[in-house]
């Protein structure tokens, strides 16, 4: 059964979880973290909702200063997003990657629209039988508007920022750019390099955006439109705010790790974060907007996956490690649970994953898979019943139980932090029996060998 | 004096080995470098590597590299030596190839 495993399945798996596309995703949303992390920061500070707070901030003019990094990030975020995950999927192709980078960004704005205030406000008078006095001129500027340079354009920004890569990774391969002879410095003869591509990549997607506008289906008028509706907005729907979607894919991630294969990044990443991200964003939103933190859009989201599902790291690990530390009988397993104990408050396991194992380990498939979808349902019936609070702010990874539940929610954050303590104490409770099992083992084989070395007349160390 | 660099899928885990490696080093007198680093961002160091050593979940990138690097030893970390963290093994390892 382990050899047939390792020979088809985890080839299989393998190369799925090789697949440079979805790295490219995955890498392009670690590498826009601090983007997403600043606007939340910034959006918690401006919101807290304790009354003399606010009016202090808003006498001292602080408040509107506060609500700036909020827009600039996360509601740019597609932009962001657009430029680093073009920009990971460049190097995966070896070809340079800024200039990819900004190819996909011009790609991107130019299939967004534009318009012009002329057009806004004549609109508008007309639609209320306004008149404008004998004179007066309507102001006339062009505006990007803010719609789809956020979450709601992050699918487009996949989409823009792979396609275009592509295109400009095959067009430098087939040799068609502009060649600069040879005493031409490098970073010339790298932005000739970048026009040609740059060219065709813009002009076919200005085609495709015109092309789906004069599709003239309902509520489409354009590349971006079109996908919200057809794919993200579904999506979302159905797979993002949905306790089942994300239990499976909890459960896909884990039997993943099973095999040995980093689940999160393989699958929850590419997959799951970009909706979790526009989900995060909705209740960063909402909170500054002075929704309660109990009545915020969505339950689940990038937070909420950081803090419940990976409560102690993949697999809630850190209650199991604790009783390691403190209770284990074998010595191989106490050395391991000190070992492992620190970089598990952190949400990094791999010594346990490894070395219990959780890998390949039957005796502890069960609760290995069990623990995080137990935590995760807890997590969601509490916040439902709202006496958790809906979270806003990502956390990164790397940040310390306790900490990250104070920091995802907001200035409710003992009540999460408090959950955590409880995910750390259940998912102890889950693995308990299981990690007994093998723990008596252990404990037998090194007494059997204590003994005979005894035996043999040698040293017990 | 060899060139060590370990790769995992963030470069975290790794790099508490890097440390016990390097303690396992001193122990022995042995002069290596060893570093870590995620596997988008090997390239950095292609030219100034003498073994690269894959932590067991990215195993699956062994075959690719071996192909692509031929003047590099390219080996796979042993799953209980990367859980426990063991520099010595992962070192005599290494040294070994």
């Amino acid at each position: 059964m382990k050899e047939y495993i390792q020979k088809k399945v985890l080839p299989a798996v393998n190369k799925m979880a090789a697949n440079k596309f979805l790295k490219a995703v995955s890498d392009g949303f670690m590498s826009i973290m601090p983007v997403i992390i600043v606007g939340s920061i910034f959006s918690l500070f401006n919101s807290i909702a304790i009354v003399p707070y606010q009016k202090f901030i808003t006498e001292i003019g602080l408040k509107p200063l506060l609500a700036i990094p909020n827009m600039v990030t996360n509601d740019m975020l597609a932009l962001y997003a657009v430029f680093f995950i073009a920009y990971n999927l460049a190097k995966y192709y070896e070809k340079d990657a800024g200039t990819a980078g900004m190819i996909a960004l011009f790609t991107f704005l130019a299939v967004t629209p534009i318009v012009n205030t002329t057009g806004i406000i004549t609109k508008f008078l007309t639609a209320n039988g306004i008149e404008l006095a004998k004179g007066v001129v309507v102001p006339a500027a062009n505006v990007l508007q803010f719609d789809f340079l956020g979450a709601k354009g992050l699918f487009v920004a996949i989409i823009v920022a792979l396609v275009s890569t592509t295109l400009y990774a095959k067009l430098i391969d087939k040799g068609i750019a502009i060649k600069m002879p040879d005493g031409v410095p490098p970073t010339i003869t790298k932005s000739f390099a970048g026009l040609v591509p740059g060219f065709v990549i813009l002009i076919i997607f200005l085609l495709v955006n015109k092309g789906i506008a004069s599709l003239s289906l309902v509520g489409v008028d354009g590349l971006h439109t079109l996908i919200y509706t057809l794919i993200q907005k579904p999506m979302e729907l159905f797979m993002g705010n949905n306790i089942f979607s994300f239990m499976f894919a909890i459960l896909l991630a884990q039997i993943l790790w099973f095999f040995g294969i980093h689940g999160v990044s393989a699958i929850i990443l590419p997959v799951f974060y970009p909706l979790w991200t526009s989900l995060t964003v909705a209740n960063i939103e909402a909170m500054n907007a002075g929704v309660s933190l109990f009545e915020l859009p969505n339950i689940i989201n990038r937070s909420f996956f950081s803090v419940y599902a990976l409560c102690g790291g993949s697999g809630a690990t850190l209650g199991l490690c604790i009783y390691m530390v403190a209770r284990a009988k074998s010595k191989q397993y106490k050395t391991l649970g000190k070992l492992a104990l620190l970089s598990n408050t952190c949400g990094i396991n791999e010594p346990l994953v490894f070395a219990v194992p959780m890998v390949l380990n039957p005796y502890m498939a069960i609760p290995w898979i069990c623990a995080p979808l137990v935590a995760s349902v807890l997590g969601y019936v509490f916040t439902a019943i709202n006496i958790l609070p809906r979270l806003t702010t990502i956390v990164p990874l790397g940040t310390p139980v306790i900490m990250s539940g104070f920091l995802a929610g907001g200035i409710e954050g003992w009540r999460v932090a408090l959950f955590q303590v409880v995910i750390i104490i259940v998912s102890a409770l889950i693995y308990l029996p299981f990690f007994n099992s093998i723990d008596k083992k252990s404990y037998a084989n090194e007494q059997a060998i204590d003994k005979k070395s005894y035996e043999n007349g040698q040293a017990v160390s | 004096m060899k060139k060590i660099t370990l790769v995992c899928a963030g470069g975290f885990s790794t790099s508490l080995l890097v440390t016990k490696m390097e303690k396992a080093a001193m122990e022995k007198g042995l002069e290596v470098v060893v570093r870590a680093t995620a596997q988008s961002k090997f390239k950095e160091f292609e030219n100034d590597t003498d073994v690269l050593l894959l932590g067991p979940q990215v195993s699956y990138l062994v075959d690719e590299l071996k192909e692509k690097y031929k003047d590099i030893k390219v080996g796979v970390i042993e799953s209980i030596d990367y859980g426990m963290m063991n520099g010595e093994k992962v070192l005599n390892y290494a040294l070994n190839m």
